[in-house]
């Protein structure tokens, strides 16, 4: 596999079918190769290739996961397409329009911003030991293997692996270092877990896309829902605006609760086939 | 949930280059080498056990950084053992950059290195993100406003732009130090490291 093979593959992406999986494998096969044979630039290219093609095959399995409804499997792919788009942009500037990756850096965005989740599990550690991933040795503040993390070596990106640490405690956060700790209740009688979260704006979301690179945009508004739709709730209760605070201490005191409408901006032809519904 | 200030404070300060390289945790061979240093990376003292030093995540990533910009007249280095260095992964909405232990001769070249440094890592990366539209009509303006960098108008708290938490102890040549407190948005490190300046050369004239 060339150098050119793979960026006519790339041109492709999101444009014409094409089986992600297998041009992963071969990609990173040649990677692999190229590594075993010295040829460093080369294979570091490749893992550039490597996270696109990612990319976009975790985008389409998100698409699809959305579609069946399986919104929690779907927001981990998200993540692991948002820290991925960190570290290409370390190695790789791509435009607006190239191999589609601004497409889908913004979707996944836009889809962030519209899932129920607000709050997540975080960890707290002490990291006592850690070793570099590229040359397996352990590594002190002052004395290390040279290795930089975010660089890539023979293909690989270098990255620090905690060996030995002490866990300090469990926080709950709405800014986490990564997204994928979300917390679900557990239902009583059966132990199991059950996910109480209210998806439908990502229902409706998905009821207008047919494909998964169909273009779509958000709009966020923040507006003031009339006082009337909150009759049932008293003053003391929490506001539902979520701020944690009192109702007659929050929103009470204005002239609505505030609150979120979203727009989605979609072409003319997916609006005119969800009319036709 | 309620929305946390930003803070940037002075204040007196009884840290020093000898009060840190004092400290147990640092051997005498470590302690000869800290000497020639004009910025050192202070820790945290005590989050799990008393006298226990932790620095934050990082760490690593910084000092290297320092030591490719410095000039070589200005040496960094880290108040603390190789094998007792802990690395502390707490989180919060704030990203811990660390404490910092600078004489006012590094203090300019330090500044400049460190507001490259929250750009390089934290700001740069931000801003290359695409960036949702937002319109508030909740301040009875006449026409919409689209933010197009959203800050706290960002739906979620993980859409929004990340704040850092830092503190630098400038110390004079006669060891009289001040501390520089500030937990804040990374976007404005810039303007927090022109005020430190400017606050040092207005105090000491």
């Amino acid at each position: 596999m060339t150098t050119n093979n793979v960026t006519d593959k790339l041109i492709q992406l999101g444009v014409t079918d094409i089986d992600l999986s297998h041009l992963l494998e071969n990609i990173i096969s040649e990677k692999k190769k190229l590594a075993l044979e010295g040829k460093e630039a080369d294979a570091n290219q490749f893992w550039v290739y490597e996270q696109i093609v990612d990319i976009h095959k975790e985008f389409t399995e998100a698409f699809e996961l959305l579609k069946e409804k399986k919104y929690y499997q779907a927001w981990c792919k998200l993540e692991h397409i948002e820290i991925t788009f960190i570290f290409l942009k370390r190695h790789f500037n791509y435009g607006s329009n190239e191999y589609k990756l601004h497409f889908i850096e913004k979707s996944v965005r836009n889809l962030q911003a519209i899932y129920p989740y607000r709050i997540f599990s975080s960890i707290e550690i002490i990291e006592k030991e850690k070793k570099c991933n590229i040359c397996d040795k352990i590594v002190t503040i002052r004395n290390h293997c040279g290795h930089k993390v975010g660089n890539i070596y023979g293909g690989e990106m270098c990255v620090r692996v905690v060996t030995k640490c002490d866990l300090m405690g469990i926080a709950l956060v709405e800014n986490p270092v990564n997204k994928y700790t979300v917390p679900f209740t557990v239902d009583p009688k059966t132990n199991e877990q059950v996910d109480h979260y209210n998806y439908d704006i990502v229902d409706y979301l998905m009821s207008l896309l047919t494909k998964v690179y169909e273009p779509w945009d958000l709009l966020v508004k923040h507006i003031l829902i009339p006082h009337d739709d909150y009759n049932n709730m008293g003053r003391e209760q929490y506001c539902p605006c979520g701020s944690a605070e009192k109702y007659k201490d929050c929103c009470l005191l204005h002239d609505g609760v505030r609150g979120l409408h979203y727009d989605f901006i979609v072409k003319e032809e997916t609006a005119k086939r969800f009319l036709k519904k | 949930m309620k929305e946390e200030e930003d803070i940037f404070r002075v204040t007196d300060s009884n840290d020093n280059f000898e009060t840190w390289i004092a400290k147990d945790f640092v051997s005498d061979n470590t302690r000869n080498s800290l000497r020639q240093a004009s910025i050192l990376l202070i820790p945290t003292i005590g989050f799990r056990s008393n006298n226990e030093p932790t620095f934050p995540a990082g760490t690593e990533e910084f000092l290297e950084y320092f030591k490719e910009r410095l000039p070589d007249n200005l040496i960094i280095d880290i108040c603390v053992d190789d094998e007792k260095y802990l690395e502390l992964a707490l989180h919060s909405d704030y990203k811990r950059i660390g404490k910092f232990l600078v004489s006012t001769v590094a203090l300019s070249v330090f500044l400049n290195v460190f507001s490259s440094y929250i750009y390089d890592k934290v700001i740069k990366e931000e801003e290359s993100r695409p960036t949702i539209q937002i319109i508030n009509n909740i301040d009875n303006s006449t026409h919409d406003t689209i933010i197009v960098n959203p800050s706290n108008a960002a739906p979620k708290k993980y859409l929004q732009p990340s704040k850092v938490k830092f503190t630098i102890t400038v110390v004079d040549s006669s060891g009289v130090s001040k501390d520089f407190h500030y937990e804040g948005p990374a976007k404005d490190v810039k303007q927090v490291t022109e005020q430190i300046k400017e606050f040092w050369k207005n105090d000491n004239k």
